[in-house]
């Protein structure tokens, strides 16, 4: 079921163009993800379904009740903050109170309603603190449970990880996913880490320009970017130009040449005849080790080793290739032996065909 | 030697020694004068009496002089913080280019002399003055109002002479909120008065209190303004001090007013201060 729908959203801000012509449909009970650059548009997007701003023109539709113009206080729509926006002179009890207060429900229910809703992100014991006395991830709780006490049916997350440290921002997401299958609501989350964006998406639509790129299941769009931005974007990647596009495309591969002159196979594609820039994931990348070559299902690339960096999962080698600029990266994970390369010592690598994507 | 002395003191140290000259011995010499006896003729002489407080204490003259410089501190407080407070808010709120332009212009008056501006309303607010002249003008009033010389007139001048501090002060409270506090109210059901009323309000709170009680206490000492438009009509504390000291020379008198007005100041402050004491100040600690 359709919950939420954005049609043709346009927003100027004098006579810069923020969001352009957007089309989103999120459905009910699904977490989507709006992941971009800064400066493309997802915050002013969530700001628009929030009530803050007013699109230029274009709808926004929840539950088929035409959203665009109903003031903010009016819309069934939570909004969690990057910065929490706890307010200050409230204790934490009253901050979560707040909206039931301007809800107009009876005394007699707020103080289970509240008490439930803060044992749900498990700071039970804080209702008399004040915002100042608790910790970034604790404030940030408060701020779920002030949002969620409401049972709103959408949840709009701007950034709401961002001021936590790594490791609270994966326990905070896990949490993020966890009282969404409590409360059933359906959430738009915006961020510009892809990371957060793989962890808390069922989908992600990729924004650049003011507009969605991509719109995909974290899977899709890692596997399957539609363009070098996307790749980029997401993940790590190689991105290798063109030289000429040769061969014919008969078979179910063609051969393509990249800067420097190396030849690269690739499964051949119709949709996209003059293909301008190779993408490989440097996952996707083996260290060739027993000369066993197999060109038919494999591509290879000699260069020398600029660096190794060992990350604890993995190891990420920089590789220096004749005619290419950026190093080449390959990373290796589950080495069952340590690696033994000297830098500049010369380094083959292999891949499969199926994983060259071609742009 | 010199090496064991901290350095704060050593900036402290010429900001004390002028304060301790210039304020605080004149104020123990201000205290000593109030005990002082006048003698019937009106000579001064030494003593330690309470004369000079019976005489204030016991005569309605000075008790409604006290309370009429009271009253006027805390009408014109109350004013400077409604005016003042729209004035903040707005310039707050509006697109950071006209913020400055906008404080310049409110910051403006404090650049002229107190007694220019004084001098402006005399002429604005007197009979033939011009605001008499355009409302009569313009058939709102028939008779020309009686301003000069008056508490409503003193009052009008004074919220003019006192409006920028109270501003500045609130600005500055107001401008460094949290804009996503007023989003989160607003997102979570209060309409525009009530995000106003429970988040605005209340967080602007310290700058409230510092700018009345900046505007309370200087105007309760303010001289110029009380002076020049209210005249020898409208007697408050302050021109009534400069009148036993300058016209009569009766400083043990003068000296015991000063002290009066000076315990009544910090009586009044710290009821204020204790009244609108929050929890959530002291937590924040």
């Amino acid at each position: 079921m359709t919950e939420l729908q954005l049609k043709d959203i346009y927003k100027k801000f004098g006579s810069k163009v923020v969001v352009n012509k957007l089309n989103l449909t999120v459905e009910s009970g699904e977490m989507l993800c709006l992941l971009g650059p800064s400066g493309c548009g997802k915050s002013t997007t969530l700001s628009m379904i929030a009530g803050m701003q007013t699109p230029t023109s274009g709808s926004i539709m929840l539950e088929d009740k035409e959203l665009t113009k109903v003031a903010p206080h009016k819309r069934d729509v939570g909004l969690v903050f990057q910065n929490y926006a706890l307010f200050p002179h409230l204790s934490v009890f009253d901050n979560v109170a707040f909206g039931l207060r301007r809800h107009g429900v009876p005394k007699s229910e707020i103080g289970d309603r509240v008490r439930a809703s803060l044992a749900s992100v498990q700071l039970a014991e804080f209702e008399d603190r004040f915002p100042a006395q608790l910790s970034g991830g604790q404030q940030q709780r408060v701020a779920l449970a002030r949002t969620l006490v409401l049972k709103p049916k959408l949840v709009l997350f701007d950034e709401p990880l961002s001021n936590l440290d790594a490791k609270l921002r994966q326990a905070l997401g896990i949490e993020i996913r966890l009282l969404q299958k409590e409360y059933k609501f359906t959430g738009v989350f915006v961020t510009h880490d892809q990371e957060e964006a793989m962890l808390l998406g069922d989908r992600i639509a990729v924004m650049n320009g003011g507009n969605i790129v991509q719109l995909g299941t974290p899977k899709e769009v890692y596997k399957k970017p539609v363009d070098p931005f996307v790749a980029n974007f997401i993940g790590e990647s190689n991105l290798l130009p063109i030289a000429n596009t040769d061969l014919g495309t008969s078979s179910e591969t063609m051969e393509i040449t990249i800067l420097g002159g190396h030849k690269i196979k690739v499964i051949a594609n119709d949709n996209n005849s003059n293909p301008s820039k190779v993408m490989i994931r440097p996952e996707s990348i083996e260290v060739l080790v027993d000369k066993d070559i197999d060109s038919e299902k494999y591509n290879y690339l000699t260069g020398n080793v600029a660096y190794i960096n060992y990350t604890g999962t993995s190891y990420l080698i920089g590789i220096k290739v004749e005619g290419i600029e950026k190093e080449f990266l390959v990373r290796i994970q589950n080495m069952t032996e340590d690696l033994h390369f000297s830098d500049e010592e010369a380094i083959t690598v292999k891949w499969k065909i199926k994983d060259t994507l071609i742009y | 030697m010199l090496k064991r002395i901290p350095a704060n003191w050593i900036l402290l140290a010429p900001g004390i020694v002028i304060l301790l000259l210039a304020f605080v011995f004149p104020l123990g010499r201000l205290f000593i004068y109030s005990f002082y006896k006048t003698t019937s003729s009106g000579a001064i002489e030494p003593a330690f009496v309470l004369d000079q407080y019976i005489k204030f204490f016991t005569d309605t003259y000075y008790l409604e002089m006290l309370w009429r410089s009271v009253y006027v501190g805390v009408i014109v407080s109350a004013i400077c913080l409604v005016l003042g407070y729209f004035l903040a808010y707005g310039i707050a709120r509006t697109k950071p280019k006209y913020r400055i332009p906008l404080l310049m212009l409110i910051a403006l008056p404090l650049l002229t002399s107190a007694v220019i501006r004084n001098f402006g309303w005399i002429i604005i607010l007197s009979k033939k003055g011009i605001l008499n002249e355009i409302l009569i003008k313009l058939n709102i009033i028939h008779q020309p109002m009686e301003l000069m010389y008056t508490v409503s007139g003193v009052i009008i001048a004074l919220v003019h002479v006192m409006l920028p501090y109270m501003v500045l002060v609130l600005y500055a409270v107001i401008d460094g909120m949290d804009l996503n506090l007023e989003k989160a109210a607003s997102n979570l059901g209060a309409n525009k008065f009530k995000v106003w009323w429970y988040v605005t309000l209340p967080i602007s709170k310290p700058g409230i209190v510092a700018g009345t009680l900046l505007v309370f206490s200087i105007t309760l000492s303010y001289f110029i303004t009380p002076s020049l438009v209210g005249g020898s009509q409208v007697k408050l504390m302050a021109t009534e001090i400069e009148d036993q000291t300058i016209q009569l020379l009766n400083w043990p008198f003068a000296s015991a007013m000063g002290v009066i007005l000076l315990i009544t100041m910090l009586i009044v402050t710290s009821l204020y201060k204790k009244a609108l004491q929050s929890k959530y100040e002291g937590a924040n600690t």
